[in-house]
C-alpha cells in the first residue's frame, strides 16, 4: 500500500511517480486528476478512498466551507476524461487539467490551497534596522524561503521555514534584550 | 494566532512604539545613558540599524536632512516593513497587500538592499 506510485496532472503537466506521503506534501485538490497503476484512467482524487486523508488534513486547517468548493470546482466525472488517455501516466489529459487551473483560479486561494504561512517580513526588518540585531538578516532569509518555497507549491517546507524565521527572530530579540544593559553601560566609558 | 490575541499584541505594538517615541522626541541619543550598537563598540562597523535613534529624533523634532543622514535605509524601510507586519498580522484584511509584501522577488529585493547599503555605508 505504501509503495504505490501515483502521478497527479497540474496545469497540464502529469507530475510523479510519487507515493502517498509526498502526495500530502502536494497541491491536491478533490478535483486534481490522478492516476495510479490499476486505474483504467484518470480520475478525481476524491473518488480514491486512500487520498481522502490528505483532503481532511487540509480541510480542517483552511476550508470551513464545503460549499463554496463544489460550487467553484465543476465536477470532472471519470466519465468525461478522454478514454485514450486511458492508463498512460504519460500524458496529462490537457482540457482537465486547463479546467483545474482554471477552478483553482475562480475559487481563490483560501479555499484550496493552504494559506501562505507567515514570513515575518515586517518583523524581520524591524529588527534589523530598528535594533541592531544582526541575527533577524537569518529570519530574513527565511522569509524569502518560506514565499519561494510556498510559491512552488512545497507547502511543508514553507512552514517549516516560517518556522525557522520566526525562531530566529525571537534570538535575536531575546539576544538584544539581554545585551542591552551591557551596551548601556557601555555607552559611558 | 487567535484574532482576538492578534488584537491584543497589535495595540500593545502600538502602544509601546507611540511610548519610545516620545521618549526619543525628547531625549538626544548621543548624551550618554543610551545603549549603543554592539557591532559598531565590537567590530567598529556601522550595521544596519546603526544611526537609528538619531534618525527618529531628528525626525520627531522636524529635522528630516539630519535623520536621512543618520540612517536612510531606516526612514524608506519603516513604511514597507510596517505595511508588511500589518498584512501579515491581519492576513484577510488586506490581501493585495500581503500578496505584494510576501512575493519572493519583494522580500529578496528587500534583503538585497539592505545587505547593499550597509555594505555600501561601511566601505564607500
Amino acid at each position: 500500500m505504501a509503495n504505490i506510485e501515483y502521478w497527479i496532472a497540474v496545469d497540464r503537466q502529469k507530475i510523479g511517480p510519487m507515493t502517498l506521503a509526498q502526495m500530502r506534501t502536494r497541491m491536491i485538490e478533490p478535483h486534481t486528476l490522478v492516476w495510479r497503476e490499476g486505474l483504467p484512467t484518470w480520475v478525481r482524487a476524491d473518488s480514491l478512498p486512500e487520498l481522502a486523508s490528505i483532503f481532511r488534513a487540509q480541510s480542517i486547517e483552511e476550508c470551513p466551507s464545503p460549499v463554496t468548493s463544489s460550487e467553484s470546482a465543476p465536477p470532472v466525472s471519470p466519465a468525461e476524461v478522454d478514454p485514450t488517455v486511458g492508463p498512460r501516466p504519460y500524458i496529462a489529459p490537457v482540457a482537465d487539467a486547463r479546467a483545474c487551473a482554471r477552478s483553482r483560479d475562480v475559487s481563490g486561494s483560501a479555499n484550496e490551497v493552504p494559506q501562505m504561512p507567515p514570513t515575518y517580513v515586517g518583523w524581520s526588518i524591524v529588527a534589523l534596522l530598528l535594533c541592531c540585531m544582526i541575527p533577524a538578516i537569518v529570519a530574513l532569509v527565511n522569509a524569502l524561503r518560506v514565499s519561494s518555497l510556498y510559491n512552488s507549491g512545497l507547502f511543508e517546507e514553507s512552514r517549516k521555514a516560517s518556522g525557522r524565521a520566526e525562531l530566529w527572530l525571537i534570538i535575536s530579540i531575546v539576544l538584544g534584550l539581554v545585551t542591552l544593559p551591557f551596551f548601556i553601560v557601555g555607552s559611558i566609558f | 494566532m487567535e484574532k482576538k490575541q492578534r488584537t491584543v499584541v497589535a495595540v500593545a505594538v502600538v502602544a509601546a512604539a507611540a511610548a519610545i517615541l516620545c521618549f526619543y522626541a525628547v531625549v538626544d541619543p548621543c548624551s550618554g545613558w543610551m545603549p549603543r550598537c554592539p557591532v559598531k563598540m565590537l567590530s567598529g562597523w556601522d550595521c544596519p540599524g546603526c544611526g537609528s535613534q538619531r534618525a527618529i529624533h531628528a525626525l520627531l523634532n522636524g529635522d528630516f536632512a539630519g535623520a536621512w543622514h543618520s540612517n536612510a535605509m531606516m526612514i524608506l524601510a519603516m513604511p514597507v516593513s510596517a505595511a508588511a507586519v500589518v498584512a501579515e498580522m491581519f492576513p484577510g484584511r488586506f490581501p493585495r497587500v500581503r500578496k505584494v509584501m510576501t512575493h519572493p522577488a519583494a522580500i529578496a529585493s528587500m534583503l538585497a538592499a539592505i545587505v547593499l547599503w550597509t555594505l555600501g555605508r561601511n566601505l564607500l
